[in-house]
């Protein structure tokens, strides 16, 4: 974090350090050498007054000779010229060494040494002229009885070097105002080139701080275009909640749209969740943000406790409801909840298509086309097929119950539970109860699944029990519009009526399957005798009539083409007889005029099957491969449909012939006729 | 750590109690199991427990408002609600008045070693 | 009535499926399921647990199973107390946590009770909010148990 803040400044930390540098540079170069300049003005001064001190000197010298050649007296002049003599060794003493000296005002002032080369050779050469001469005039300035040749000594010292004296003087003087003119120069530029530093800095920063700006703003301006693109094409509603539970500035354009509410930056959220969804809802959405907002639960716990996954939400007056999905993702900043990113996305479709599968699934709804057709159904024989139908239901709920959960005893259990309601299917299809057809039909379709998959699972069971239940429940319903519709009805002979609705069955049954097959058939009935029958047992071969019209119909008739090229009426034609053929001995036969049976088909189909082998196959007598069209589970058509194919059909047939303890014959010729006969005696 | 367990069914308690010798759990020390709410929070006042484990089906007070209560006597305890109630409503519910986590029964050991060491952390 | 969906009744399952996985880590196996319908009863084993519902569905829950198939489940829970009063808590338990798994399918509007618990056949079992519960019978190893489930909505 910090050294982010840093990276991003440093350009702006090096133009500070830069100038504070360069400032202090300028300034202590500028105390110092306006110190030094100081200093060169006092030496300049000092000097200057060498120059004269040395003609002090000569001047006073010269009056003491004077006044002592008139035998004056000549204190003042002595002191003079002590005056003068100590000015000027201690000044030059002062340039030799650098010494505190007497200053131009009487004060002691710092006099530095001097610094030049040529400064020093002229020191060197005043000294030499001096030394000599101030030891020339110690006896004067000692005590005031000097000799007169001490004095002439001195004074002919003077004479000879005083101009070398003064002209020395002089030149120090130029010289030191040559390294003060120096100084100054030097000051000028050390100022000038600070000035240059601080002014070259100040233009850097502002170059980096505009172009910086500049970048910001145009990353800024890039970021928020990218932003402004996003949330103007994604297709959920996208925006960001604040801790006060308002939307951020900024969101996604189609929000208003999924919404279907009109949205603006920091518009309160939680009044607006309160109008959609319901009070429950609400409350735990509210619940749900203000947690997440806390930092006391994980993210990850809360996340998974998203209440408003697939949330009803309630329309306008008189719209539809739709649902909604809401996620919220915590938005940390510097390690703290700031924000929640909140998506939101319309599932209304997503929800409707899974409730139109569940209801397809089957739901009683018993429609009024099935009322209708109910209303056209014989009253004794509709509460025939409910009995029917309930025993049936009755009988697969007492085998549910079996202990036996080995695989080979649920195959059995599937089989036997196919057979029912391959019946009740058949039942239905004769009396048109298309609810029934159709739930059976499904029934059946999973119990197909569910033998293919090869291992009955115990979850197929309970799946078993849940299509009984519906089962059940559509009986219930029928069975109580049968009752009401009890004592309407009635009337007429009973027999008349039984039989009529027994050859309208035959006959609905038939003309249905062949118009699913696109196939001509007319049926003949000769049924006349049944009604002599009790009726259990014409119940009982009313079944199978159904299933064996399924047959012939799918796999005896053949295409109309097919049959005027063989030189057959383009139409089928199928017999149902039912004769007694002696006392109480009845003989009850379907025949087609259609392929026949194929032994060899059918030995194909077992190979095929896997049930034998191709060789077992062949070995088998006509009879025998007969026999195994009413298997469970055998069957020769192509393709699974109501009508036939789930290998159910002939085996509920043969069981149901050996409930009337009848006998079956099957006569057939290829290309000719197929004939199912059954012999049963009361 | 003081540790208060509170369930309903005295075989949870045990299941709960025998983990924490498990060395992967700091040392805990069980001041208390109550088979209520009433008990709980009695336990609660009396031993101090920094942490809890809460059955939310039970008799007498359940444990969503037995949770309310510990969390305003002493918000830094860690309560742990372990229940079988599956719905995102009571979940939520229990969090809001205090809990700190949430365990789903039926639980493994591993589960709830996993959730006791995430309310602790 | 028909309130309840395959989906529902496969939420029972899937919670039972759970339990036995969880708590022992062996599945347990549907051996069958069947409707409680006319003569036939819903069946009852040495212990049951019993969960009413409230709030928006009225019925019951319950877990039935044999004596010998909880003191398995405790030894598998490493529970060394094995009496009778213990073997009710965990039928109780049983019931309660299905019941409770249970609303994350039906929320928090299926108020589930405390559990009741009984050994032997019991009265209370008799009442029936639905035509026909449903039963579904359990294996575990192979030991017995009942799930029944008589819901419907208010």
């Amino acid at each position: 974090m910090f050294w982010d803040l840093f990276r991003k400044y440093l350009a702006i930390f090096i133009s500070v350090g830069i100038f504070l540098v360069s400032s202090m540079f300028v300034l202590g170069t500028n105390i110092y050498y306006s110190q030094k300049i100081a200093e060169s003005a006092v030496s300049i001064n000092l000097s200057g007054r060498q120059r004269a001190m040395s003609q002090r000197i000569s001047k006073a010298l010269m009056l003491v000779q004077d006044n002592m050649l008139r035998g004056q007296p000549q204190e003042a002049e002595l002191r003079e010229l002590a005056f003068a003599v100590n000015i000027f060794d201690t000044t030059i003493k002062g340039f030799r060494d650098g010494d505190v000296v007497t200053g131009g005002d009487g004060n002691p002032v710092f006099l530095e040494q001097v610094e030049t080369e040529e400064g020093h050779r002229i020191v060197r050469d005043a000294y030499e002229i001096w030394n000599p001469f101030l030891i020339r005039l110690q006896p004067m300035l000692r005590s005031p009885d000097f000799s007169i040749e001490e004095l002439e000594d001195a004074v002919a010292y003077m004479r000879v070097n005083n101009v070398p004296l003064f002209n020395l003087m002089n030149s120090l003087t130029f010289e030191l105002e040559r390294i003060a003119d120096q100084r100054a120069t030097i000051l000028y530029w050390v100022q000038v080139g600070g000035l240059m530093v601080v002014l070259l800095n100040v233009l850097y920063t502002v170059f980096i701080s505009i172009t910086g700006l500049m970048r910001g703003d145009r990353d800024l301006d890039r970021a928020r275009k990218e932003t402004g693109e996003i949330l103007g094409t994604v297709r959920e509603g996208l925006f960001l909640l604040d801790r006060d539970y308002r939307l951020g500035s900024q969101y996604s354009k189609s929000l208003r749209s999924v919404l279907r509410r009109d949205v603006f930056p920091e518009m309160p959220f939680l009044p607006v969740l309160e109008e959609m969804v319901s009070r429950d809802a609400y409350d735990n959405a509210r619940d749900y943000i203000e947690l997440l907002f806390g930092d006391r639960v994980k993210e990850a716990l809360v996340t998974s406790l998203n209440p408003l996954n697939q949330v009803e939400v309630s329309g306008k007056e008189g719209e539809e409801p739709r649902y909604l999905n809401f996620n919220f993702h915590r938005v940390l900043e510097e390690g703290k909840i700031a924000h929640l990113l909140v998506t939101v996305q319309d599932v209304t479709e997503l929800v409707e298509l899974t409730a139109q599968l569940d209801a397809a699934k089957g739901q009683s709804r018993v429609e009024v086309e099935v009322l209708l057709k109910l209303l056209n159904t014989d009253a004794s024989v509709l509460r025939q097929f409910l009995d029917n139908v309930g025993k049936g239901l009755a009988q697969i709920n007492e085998r549910l119950r079996s202990e036996d959960d080995s695989e080979q005893a649920r195959l059995h259990l599937l089989n036997y539970i196919m057979r029912i309601v391959h019946g009740i299917k058949g039942e239905a299809a004769a009396l048109n109860i298309e609810m029934f057809e159709g739930y059976a039909h499904g029934f059946e379709r999973e119990l197909v699944a569910m033998r293919e998959k090869g291992e009955v699972r115990g979850e197929d069971m309970v799946r078993i029990t849940v299509l009984l239940d519906g089962f059940y429940e559509r009986l219930a319903s029928i069975t109580n519009i049968a009752e009401k519709m009890t004592g309407s009805g009635g009337g007429g002979d009973a027999d008349e009526k039984y039989l009529q609705t027994f050859t309208d069955s035959v006959h609905n049954l038939v003309s249905r399957i062949a118009d699913d097959e696109r196939k001509e058939v007319a049926v003949v009935c000769d049924l006349g005798d049944i009604v002599r029958l009790p009726r259990r047992i014409a119940n009982e071969l009313n079944s199978i009539t159904i299933q064996l019209l399924r047959n012939a119909v799918k796999h005896g008739i053949e295409m109309p083409g097919e049959r005027r090229a063989q030189g057959k009426p383009a139409g089928g034609e199928i017999h149902v007889e039912c004769k007694e053929v002696s006392r109480d001995e009845y003989e009850f036969a379907v025949r087609d005029d259609g392929r026949g049976v194929s032994s060899a088909k059918i030995r194909k189909e077992l190979v095929q099957k896997g049930l034998l082998s191709e060789k077992d196959a062949n070995a088998l007598s006509v009879d025998a491969v007969m026999l195994y069209l009413f298997e469970p589970g055998f069957s020769t058509a192509e393709e699974a449909d109501r009508d036939a194919g789930h290998g159910v059909g002939l085996d509920v047939v043969a069981e149901r012939i050996m409930r009337l303890r009848g006998h079956l014959t099957l006569n057939s010729k290829a290309q000719a006729f197929t004939e199912f006969k059954i012999r049963f005696s009361l | 750590m003081r540790l208060l367990i509170v369930d309903d069914s005295s075989i949870i308690r045990g299941r709960i109690a025998r983990i924490m010798g498990d060395p992967r759990l700091p040392t805990l020390k069980i001041v208390g199991m109550a088979k209520n709410g009433v008990e709980a929070l009695e336990l609660f006042s009396n031993a101090q427990p920094e942490l809890v484990t809460m059955d939310l089906t039970m008799p007498e007070m359940d444990g969503v408002e037995c949770t309310e209560s510990m969390a305003r006597l002493n918000p830094q305890a860690s309560i742990l609600v372990v229940s079988a109630l599956s719905d995102k409503a009571t979940a939520i519910k229990a969090l809001k008045k205090g809990a700190k986590g949430f365990l789903y029964k039926p639980f493994t050991d591993e589960q709830l070693i996993g959730a006791l060491l995430e309310v602790m952390s | 009535m028909a309130d309840i969906t395959e989906q529902e009744i496969e939420v029972f399952v899937g919670a039972v499926n759970r339990y036995f996985a969880q708590i022992t880590g062996e599945k347990a196996k549907i051996r069958s399921s069947f409707l409680a319908e006319g003569e036939i009863r819903p069946p009852t084993y040495d212990f049951t647990g019993l969960i009413s519902l409230s709030g928006r569905y009225r019925g019951s829950i319950y877990f039935s199973a044999t004596k010998i198939m909880l003191m398995r489940l405790l030894l598998a829970m490493q529970e060394p107390r094995q009496t009778d009063a213990h073997l009710l808590d965990a039928v109780g338990e049983i019931a309660n946590t299905l019941a409770g798994n249970a609303r994350e399918h039906f929320g928090e509007g299926m108020g589930i009770s405390v559990p009741i618990t009984f050994q032997g056949p019991s009265e209370q079992l008799s009442t029936a909010v639905r035509e026909r519960p449903y039963v579904i019978m359990i294996k575990w190893k192979q030991y017995e148990a009942a799930v029944i489930v008589d819901i419907a909505k208010k």
